[in-house]
């Protein structure tokens, strides 16, 4: 048994809570919720089981945009400590969210004249695609190797080189799904376009369409913007 | 719900919907901070009764802040359980006719080691006297963590220090436990942690 997991059995879990106590204190709490807006209401009712549709027309400002991957870990660990095939089982097995894994290790040789044996050492890097708990990571490399002194952490995001369109269908889908608001996603792609230097669209048009019917849920979003650059 | 950071996304989310009156919003986000909420203060104080209520006082002061959480100054859950921290600070102290903040700070770091709760297994009572010898803001580190299962940005911001220095010291504590749990017993002598 490893130290990390030893050190969870030291913390014992407390005994559950009372059921009908826990359902009070939530229906105490709901009371002293706002009241819903219409639309907050309206929102409400629809939410659940989202389907997102984005068409983003009319819009071919050429720009480029980062997508987030993952995660790239880098460290260095010596001769004996490097296990490629164990790291990469360690990661895969103990961590949700991994979509692609990559090991890479350049090693280095110190020789010196007092006649001591030489020191290899490695650097290793992690490409981890996915969402993963990079900090969870990096705590679980430095548990798992006794002389690892740091871990470097960076996001992995690649540039797309493409039209501001294309860029909407990454980032605006999400913002209007997520926040369930035309306006704000209007809002935000103005904010985009300002932050990005470029003179501000003829048109934004964001348009939200919901339907409800039995067993299912569904919401469209039709994003149009008209600029020029 | 995982602790990963698309699921301190969706609670901040949920957070969100819930300030604007959306109550299937808040009640996802009570299914989740229930028991994070809960078994911290269970796990440290030894009356459940005393932790259910301290749990109605985290909740309720939660939702009449709702609508100053900001998403950009840290997760729900470090937010939820920084006012969980504050409620058992106050019933300790309150418990204990005013004891000395120091004083709290020990009882904060050790109140999972509850005597009642201790194993029989002689490597885990070892581990927990290794522990001992640390700072209790370092005890209770790793209380957060492997009894909460708490992130590192989570525990920074619940202990007011830096992401940097809590690594550090999680680094350097657990380096230190390895080498003194890999030393025979009776060979240990006066450990002094740095």
């Amino acid at each position: 048994m490893s130290l990390p997991d030893e050190l969870r059995r030291v913390y014992p879990r407390p005994d559950a809570p009372d059921p009908d106590r826990r359902d009070a204190l939530e229906a105490e709490l709901l009371a002293k919720l706002p009241e819903p807006s219409p639309s907050a209401w309206r929102r409400r009712m629809l939410f659940g089981g989202l389907a997102g549709l984005a068409f983003v027309g009319a819009c071919a400002v050429p720009t480029d945009y980062a997508v987030d991957f993952g995660h790239r870990l880098a460290f260095s660990i010596s001769e004996e400590d490097f296990d490629p095939r164990g790291l990469a089982e360690h990661i895969r097995e103990g961590f949700d969210g991994v979509e692609e894994l990559r090991v890479s290790a350049s090693m280095s040789r110190v020789e010196t004249d007092d006649g001591a044996p030489p020191q290899m050492s490695f650097d290793v890097t992690l490409d981890i695609v996915g969402d993963v708990d990079a900090d969870a990571v990096e705590l679980s490399l430095l548990e798992h190797f006794d002389a690892l002194e740091a871990v470097d952490v960076e996001s992995i995001d690649a540039t797309v080189h493409g039209t501001f369109g294309g860029m909407l269908s990454h980032r605006t889908l999400g913002w209007v799904v997520d926040e369930q608001s035309a306006d704000e996603a209007r809002a935000r792609i103005l904010a985009d376009f300002a932050a990005r230097g470029l003179p501000p669209p003829h048109r934004v048009e964001v348009q939200v369409e919901e339907d409800e019917g039995p067993g299912r849920r569904s919401r469209a979003v039709r994003v149009e913007v008209e600029s020029e650059r | 719900m995982g602790s990963g950071p698309l699921a301190a996304f969706q609670l901040a989310r949920q957070v969100s919907r819930a300030q604007r009156g959306d109550p299937r919003a808040f009640r996802a986000l009570y299914a989740t901070l229930h028991p994070a909420v809960y078994g911290y203060l269970a796990a440290r104080v030894r009356v459940r009764a005393d932790a259910e209520d301290l749990t109605a006082l985290t909740l309720h002061r939660f939702v009449d802040r709702l609508d100053r959480y900001d998403r950009r100054k840290g997760s729900v859950r470090a937010w939820v359980l920084t006012i969980a921290r504050n409620a058992l600070i106050d019933h300790l102290r309150a418990r204990r006719d005013v004891a000395p903040l120091a004083e709290v700070e020990h009882l904060l770091a050790d109140a999972r080691f509850a005597p009642d709760a201790r194993e029989e297994d002689p490597r885990l009572q070892r581990i927990r006297e290794a522990l001992a010898d640390h700072p209790p803001t370092t005890r209770e580190m790793f209380a957060l963590r492997y009894g909460d299962g708490l992130r590192t940005p989570e525990i920074a911001a619940l202990l007011g220090l830096s992401e940097a220095a809590v690594k550090q010291r999680f680094s350097r504590t657990l380096r230190t436990l390895k080498q003194r749990l890999a030393t025979p017993e009776n060979e240990e002598v006066a450990h002094v942690p740095s």
